[in-house]
């Protein structure tokens, strides 16, 4: 059974790689988006050596290792859930002897250990050359982040779960999922660090789970975040992984019911 | 004439088929709004630390923002390539398509027509008169006339530029376009290009043009005469993109048509 | 005249190769490997306007790639085509006017609103005055028994029902050449015949040509005078039903059942010297299998005769369009014909 599962990673992986063009391209694109804000940060800066926290150096430092977590995390589990409740197959998933949601937990993965390997590496690498990015020498700060970065991608891949599984609920969830999208790059800190957000609206960031797919992770990467705060975070990412694992159990168990009662 | 009168038949038909799903209707205009809300909170957010943008103040950055709004909603309203490859290639609704005897791209266009976009037009043309109002721009006569022709200019640029992502889907076998990538970099051409690199302007102006959605032409609003040339240019690289885009698409239809899926 | 004129029409894809495994797949991802495929390879036919020609091949054989080269989808590789006066994908806009297209896989209508929206849209879209519309939709609709399905989404329709509304859609503009493809695929007997019927009566009345691609042999016994074959690319029978059947019948097959035991060594006897074979599952049931060319009395004359046979029953089975269909797809060819039964050796016994 859980070499069936495994194969769903692998399978995935394999299809990844035949998207040359996006692969290609996906690259050049993601050091636009680094380059634009390393030179929008600079502009704000100006002279100031600190802003919310961040020097100017560590500020490109988060933007370039922000820009390449998302690389990793980002997936479309949200558009394929809603596709294949929306064209019924999610039916024929049903009959089939494995979790549906696990199987795309394990799609997502597959896609993530592709971008990781050969987008998110390379990027990185090409981000170094291109920018003034800090790499930590604290060897703790590198596994914190990349333990960190695995579970960015699970908190990531549980939101567009739930997104994806409210197809069920409405007859298009396609402004949902667009929304989603905006507002995980906003909140998770990818556009803005969360510290620099106004008082009021930080503290209401620090409730939400967004926080724990790119800010968390990336201050352990630019030091920010040291020693035992290492762990502190980290903590914070577990309760919101198990805490997310609720609203998907109860989503699923109804969007069976509903399946079952009303065909769908 | 027939086209137009096309356009008319298929808002009807877009009417009718949300009239059924009414709360989803709501739901895409107040995420629609939503998206915009968010990226003015990081103008906000920015302007939180600091006073001037490369030269530019808060409420003429927000003015771009709304000015950026205007084609931006009309394109999304009236261009909608987003699950081309997808529904027309992956899936074969091509083929239905080139059955009609009407242009196959507008067809397409008219198959996935968004009027909710416009929403955000009027949201933008908002915002302008705000923080119009806020930097004591007077408006002149002839505002009205090259607002339109600006707005529509740009948004042919996004229409150009877009058609042609889109018909690389005719060569490439990737179900999911790059397109999505594309979104981001978009919004770079709303803030005053001249804070970026040498390499990156060039890109925004002259390869993908988005600075000409946002900050080029809405500076002539702001009498900003550093950029006053690039403003007019703008209707030109509208005809030079369009052309660039429906060439491609022509050439990748027929390919499509030479290689069939 | 000629509705459709087909001459050494190919089409050649160039098919892409995925080497296996991981390394293929990187490998992959920096060169592409192509196969040339010839999906139509030097087909010529020609079809009377008027007729209705049934269109047949295995999953594979071009059929598809015929039609949308027919329809102005696909650009030939070679070859020329004429279609109600039109070459196809040159004039594309303009000749798609007069030709009526039905996938039976694929919908073309619009999946939320009611039938009659995506009739109006249609209208609209194919510039049919008013009149000529609502006088043709009248028609379709109460021929083809929608009345009520017309403002039902096409969501909520059954396939039987959502097909007679793609056929209406595909028909509202009154092409004078209609392509079917697989328009039957997945439906009941009951609405397969509704549907035969309805095309009949279109063919009689309006003169419309049809081409149809099939898997289902019954609609190109209910509807066709003609068919034309294909294999791998190539069209390996054109002509009549009638001469299909007579040219690669296997014969017909006579089954006896006796009353007391009959070796088949006996009836083998009673036989010899005309060409048939004999097989048996017990001593009291036998089956001749009687070549197209030979008639089947004379086999009947021989046994019947004898009194030591009491037959109790007495079976005469014609070969189906199925059976010659699959034989001639396990040959591979038409051309390579058994040899049972020629035109002239027809002619002589008849």
């Amino acid at each position: 059974m859980l070499s069936a599962y495994t194969d769903f990673i692998r399978i995935r992986f394999l299809t990844m790689l035949a998207y040359r063009v996006n692969y290609y391209s996906g690259i050049l694109i993601y050091m636009l988006n680094i380059g634009v804000y390393y030179f929008t940060w600079q502009a704000i800066y100006g002279d100031r050596g600190e802003i919310g926290g961040f020097t100017a150096s560590q500020m490109t430092t988060y933007i370039a290792v922000s820009w390449m977590a998302r690389a990793f995390y980002f997936n479309n589990l949200d558009r394929e859930i809603a596709n294949d409740i929306r064209d019924g197959s999610i039916a024929i998933q049903f009959i089939r002897p494995y979790n549906y949601l696990f199987v795309k937990m394990m799609q997502g993965f597959g896609e993530g250990l592709f971008r990781f390997t050969l987008f998110m590496i390379p990027g990185m690498l090409l981000a170094l050359l291109l920018f003034p990015v800090r790499l930590p020498s604290d060897p703790a700060a590198w596994i914190g982040f990349l333990v960190m970065l695995f579970f960015s991608f699970l908190i990531n891949s549980q939101l567009n779960i739930l997104t994806g599984l409210m197809a069920f609920f409405v007859e298009n969830n396609e402004g949902m999922m667009r929304m989603k999208r905006v507002i995980v790059d906003l909140f998770s800190g990818l556009v803005i660090p969360i510290s620099l957000f106004p008082g009021w609206l930080s503290s209401i960031m620090q409730w939400l789970p967004f926080q724990a797919i790119t800010y968390l992770p990336g201050s352990v990467f630019t030091g920010r975040t040291q020693g035992t705060g290492i762990l502190e975070v980290f903590g914070i990412q577990l309760i919101w992984f198990f805490g997310l694992l609720i609203p998907i159990f109860f989503m699923w168990r109804a969007a069976r019911k509903r399946l079952f009662v009303q065909g769908g | 004439m027939y086209y137009i009168g096309l356009v008319f038949e298929y808002l009807k038909n877009y009417m009718k088929t949300r009239l059924t799903y009414r709360a989803d209707f709501w739901v895409e205009v107040i995420s629609d709004l939503l998206m915009q809300a968010s990226n003015l909170i990081f103008i906000f957010v920015v302007f939180g630390h600091t006073n001037s943008l490369g030269g530019w103040s808060e409420a003429e950055v927000v003015f771009v923002y709304g000015f950026f709004m205007v084609p931006f909603g009309l394109f999304s309203c009236f261009v909608n390539l987003w699950n081309f490859s997808d529904r027309y290639i992956v899936k074969g609704e091509m083929d239905r398509i080139l059955t009609r005897p009407a242009y196959n791209l507008f067809q397409i266009f008219l198959e996935n027509i968004d009027p909710p976009g416009l929403i955000g037009s009027l949201i933008g043309l908002v915002i302008m008169i705000i923080s119009g109002g806020q930097l004591g721009l007077e408006l002149l006569w002839w505002h009205i006339p090259v607002l339109l022709l600006f707005s529509i200019s740009a948004m042919l640029i996004y229409s150009g530029i877009y058609i042609t992502l889109t018909s690389l889907s005719f060569y490439s076998d990737s179900p999911t376009g790059i397109i999505p990538l594309l979104y981001n970099i978009q919004n770079y051409g709303r803030y005053p290009v001249t804070i970026y690199n040498r390499a990156i302007q060039f890109l925004l102006t002259w390869i993908l043009p988005f600075a000409f959605v946002g900050v080029y032409p809405a500076s002539l609003f702001l009498g900003r005469e550093e950029m006053l040339h690039m403003a007019w240019l703008t209707p030109v690289m509208a005809a030079v993109f369009l052309t660039i885009g429906l060439v491609s698409w022509n050439v990748g239809v027929k390919r499509y048509r030479g290689a069939g899926s | 005249m000629n509705a459709i004129e087909v001459e050494h029409l190919s089409k050649v894809f160039k098919v892409q190769k995925n080497r296996g495994g991981l390394k293929g797949a990187l490998q992959d991802l920096f060169s592409r490997q192509y196969n040339e495929v010839a999906a139509v390879n030097d087909i010529s036919f020609s079809i009377p306007a008027g007729e209705i020609c049934g269109y047949i091949g295995e999953n594979g054989a071009g059929k598809s790639t015929t039609i949308k080269m027919l329809t102005g989808i696909l650009v030939p590789t070679s070859g020329r085509l004429n279609v109600g006066g039109y070459v196809p994908h040159e004039e594309r806009e303009k000749f798609v006017r007069n030709i009526g297209v039905v996938f039976g896989q694929r919908s073309q209508l619009w999946w939320d609103i009611g039938v009659i929206e995506s009739f109006g849209l249609l209208r609209k879209v194919y510039g049919v005055p008013e009149n000529d519309y609502k006088k043709r939709l009248d028609e379709l609709v109460q021929r083809l028994d929608l009345g009520e399905l017309l403002s039902r989404p096409v969501r909520k329709l059954s396939l039987g029902q959502r097909m007679r509304c793609e056929l209406v859609a595909a028909l509202l503009h009154n092409p004078s050449i209609v392509f079917l493809d697989e328009p039957t695929i997945g439906l009941d007997i009951i609405v397969k015949t509704e549907i035969r019927e309805f095309l009949k009566d279109m063919n009689r009345q309006h003169g419309t040509t049809i081409l149809l691609t099939t898997h289902d042999l019954q609609d190109i016994e209910a509807l066709c005078s003609r068919v034309i074959m294909l294999d791998e690319g190539r069209v390996i029978y054109d002509g009549g039903l009638d001469t299909l059947k007579t040219r690669w019948g296997q014969g017909t097959r006579v089954t006896f059942q006796f009353g007391t035991a009959c070796p088949l060594a006996r009836l083998r006897a009673l036989t010899e010297g005309v060409d048939i074979s004999w097989t048996a599952d017990n001593d009291l049931h036998a089956e001749a299998l009687v070549p197209g060319g030979l008639n089947v009395s004379d086999v009947l004359a021989r046994v019947v005769g004898q009194t030591d046979i009491p037959i109790t029953d007495i079976k005469i089975t014609e070969t189906t369009t199925d059976e010659i269909v699959r034989q001639i797809y396990r040959t591979g060819s038409a051309a390579a014909d058994p040899g049972t039964g020629t035109e002239s050796g027809r002619n002589s016994h008849a």
